[in-house]
């Protein structure tokens, strides 16, 4: 790992003002996941989401020095990304979420290991499940798996205390768990 | 019976924040419970679904960083606008410092916790040279780096030493300030501090290694020696020859060339120094955030010289771009005495009493008077002395019957006061002598900087295509503007008065030095009181 991974993104936010552009890496490679699986869960679909992401994080470069506070870039960027998908959202309606689409889309389920019948089975289920969860535990859900973040990390993200992260998550789970007995794979 | 967990527990073995103990129970668990176990996989199968693409991921990073590669022609300006509190911020600082007191033999550790790292030693960091300077016990190692990995691990260093280190921090615990304000203080230090400073305006990061050697005195030496050198914990320069003084505590500017000093160009709040060949531009700039107070420096009357420090504070935030100016003036007085002071003692002083040629030549002085002169014929009088303000090249300003103000050439001052003294009895004279050196090279020099602020506004609104830069950059060239002209309009007056000298004379004739007997027997003054017989009434009473 190199030295500058364990920066405090104040720090990095810092010399990228001081006009350190490679710096930026440092928080693109940091918040990449996060902010896709945001924008994922506002708009139900990768392209957008990609986009969505991608413009997030140009927008933020460029207006970096228009952060108040360096060491709240976590929660400055997701709320570019909301602005964004705002107005994003006005225009063109949420799409439906289906396996289908995310796999045309370059969806890669990581390891299959359940074998690849019942797999893709199981997978067209858990899509439905993860998307029938009101917003505010599916939000939570895509953020934890869309890197191995922490409940702090999500919760800055987030702008939530980190009790409510972790009781959203077991709410989101216990609701998966409901809807996979009602569809019958449980 | 069988419990099987809680979803709150399957949860949370989930996420892995089970402890050890609890994990292997709840594992063994769902070895032998097939229920559990089928809900874990699907619990699994629904993060599955949320797992982004890292295909996608990658090509964010890499649309990201190439959009951010071409926007990296950001200008400087824009990086301005930003409220972090220090351009140039110190990353870090690697090294023990000890901080000796001469006078108890007690010595402490400067930054605990931030401990002298292996291979981290007195040598420059990949070459470089070294400077000692002087007597002062002050030596400079002056070293380039341009790994960027070991900046960054000094600065992870840094900030594992727990609390943030600020460039007010080691000022305080080096005792600059006191070692500087005091002679008294002898404060050493003795072992090295490693700082990197990083200049955002050139993008470069330079190591300075920075050894206090010990059982020495940092005194500085407030004369101000023949040979211009102003020395102490904070090492300046004085060049007589254009009165500036350069330097900057143990700082030195590389640039390609051999270690050498940088002006200041400004101390309060902060010291900024600048590239010498470049003293009013905006590249090369330091800014130090509560630096020393250089006022402190001059605080010592004994010396046979006075420095004095002026300065124009940087706005904090001035829109595009910081109005730096300052300048800084010295002056060296055998009397001891300020200019103004040696004024009031010499009744007509010219430049060429002022101590020094090389520094009077440059002293900017507006000498007024003002005279009160008794007269036999106020009107003889007054015509003599409107001939005369014709002869010394002068012109009245305002003129009444008994009262004229006019200017003449200062050159002309002293004769002028003099020759002014003899037209009559002199009741009251007052002389005056004010230094507006400072005051006009700062005029100068803030003209300087925000012309050249314009100047690069023009280019950047060249440059400018969306509608709300534009707007920015108009409304602030236009502030630039007005304040420029306003400046000049400054200078122009403040030149004029230097360059006439204002002189007032009140003239009164002999006669009326008579005050009228006030009356006798409750008369008044008023005639009309008289005639109405009013002094019976008062009488009566």
């Amino acid at each position: 790992m190199e030295p500058r991974d364990g920066l405090p993104d104040e720090t990095v936010v810092r010399s990228v003002l001081g006009g350190d552009a490679e710096a930026y890496g440092l928080l693109v490679e940091r918040y990449r996941a996060r902010l896709f699986g945001l924008a994922f869960h506002l708009c139900g679909d990768y392209d957008t989401a990609a986009d969505l992401a991608q413009d997030t994080l140009v927008t933020a470069y460029e207006c970096l020095d228009r952060i108040k506070d360096p060491r709240t870039f976590a929660g400055w960027v997701a709320a570019i990304l909301r602005n964004k998908f705002r107005n994003l959202a006005r225009a063109n309606p949420a799409p439906t979420v289906s396996l289908d689409q995310m796999v045309a889309a370059g969806f890669d389920p990581p390891n299959p290991d359940t074998g690849p019948a019942v797999a893709e089975q199981e997978l067209r289920q858990a899509v439905e499940c993860v998307w029938s969860l009101p917003e505010i535990y599916r939000e939570v859900l895509l953020l934890r798996y869309s890197e191995d973040l922490s409940y702090k990390q999500i919760a800055e993200f987030l702008g939530l205390p980190v009790t409510t992260v972790t009781m959203r998550l077991t709410y989101a789970r216990r609701l998966v768990i409901k809807k996979a007995k009602e569809s019958g794979l449980l | 019976m069988i419990f099987h967990p809680s979803t709150k527990k399957v949860s949370r073995y989930l996420d892995g924040v089970l402890s050890e103990a609890t994990t292997r129970s709840f594992e063994a668990h769902l070895a032998k419970c097939p229920a559990c176990r089928r809900k874990v996989e699907v619990l699994r199968s629904a993060a599955r679904v949320c797992c982004p693409p890292k295909q996608r991921l990658e090509a964010v990073s890499q649309n990201v960083m190439a959009r951010v590669g071409q926007a990296d022609s950001l200008s400087y300006e824009k990086r301005w606008n930003t409220d972090a509190p220090i351009l140039a911020e110190i990353r870090s600082v690697e090294g023990t410092v000890f901080i000796r007191n001469a006078a108890n033999e007690k010595s402490i550790e400067a930054f605990p916790g931030c401990a002298l790292r292996q291979g981290d030693r007195l040598e420059p960091v990949g070459g470089g040279s070294v400077a000692v300077e002087g007597e002062n016990g002050v030596a400079c190692l002056v070293t380039e780096t341009a790994d960027v990995s070991s900046l960054y691990q000094g600065a992870a260093q840094a900030s594992r030493g727990g609390a943030g280190i600020s460039w007010a921090a080691i000022r305080k615990q080096l005792g600059a300030r006191s070692v500087l304000a005091s002679s008294a203080v002898a404060l050493t230090v003795v072992a090295v501090a490693v700082i990197v400073v990083f200049d955002p305006f050139i993008r470069e990061q330079w190591n300075y290694q920075a050894a206090y050697l010990p059982n020495q005195r940092h005194t500085p030496e407030m004369a101000l020696p023949s040979n211009g050198t102003v020395s102490g914990g904070l090492e300046m320069m004085y060049d007589p020859t254009n009165g500036t003084v350069s330097g900057g505590d143990i700082w030195r500017v590389k640039d390609g060339g051999a270690p050498r000093l940088a002006p200041i160009i400004s101390c309060i709040p902060d010291i900024i120094i600048s590239d010498a060949d470049q003293k009013s531009a905006d590249r090369n700039l330091f800014i130090f955030e509560n630096a020393l107070n250089l006022d402190e420096l001059v605080r010592d009357d004994t010396a046979a010289s006075l420095l004095k420090w002026s300065f124009v504070e940087p706005t904090p935030r001035g829109g595009v771009g910081w109005l730096l100016g300052s300048t800084v003036a010295v002056s060296e007085s055998t009397t001891k005495a300020s200019p103004s002071t040696a004024a009031s003692k010499s009744p007509a002083p010219t430049p060429k009493t002022a101590p020094s040629a090389s520094t009077t030549e440059k002293r900017l002085v507006i000498y007024t008077a003002q005279f009160s002169i008794l007269v036999g014929s106020v009107a003889d009088s007054m015509k003599d002395l409107l001939q005369k303000i014709e002869k010394w090249n002068g012109y009245v300003q305002t003129a009444d019957l008994q009262r004229v103000t006019f200017r003449v050439p200062a050159a002309n001052f002293n004769r002028v006061v003099e020759e002014v003294s003899q037209l009559g009895v002199v009741t009251n004279k007052q002389v005056q002598a004010q230094d507006v050196t400072r005051q006009y090279m700062d005029l100068q020099l803030r003209i300087e900087v925000a012309e050249t602020s314009r100047k690069r506004l023009l280019a950047l609104l060249e440059e400018a295509d969306k509608t709300e830069d534009l707007l920015k950059i108009e409304n602030e060239i236009r502030r630039l503007t007005e304040e420029i002209e306003r400046l000049k309009g400054e200078l122009r007056t403040v030149a004029d008065q230097v360059v006439y000298s204002t002189i007032a004379v009140d003239l009164t004739a002999k006669a009326a030095e008579a005050k009228p007997a006030r009356p006798r027997g409750g008369r008044s003054y008023f005639a009309w009181i008289n005639q109405i017989g009013a002094e019976h009434v008062i009488r009566t009473f």
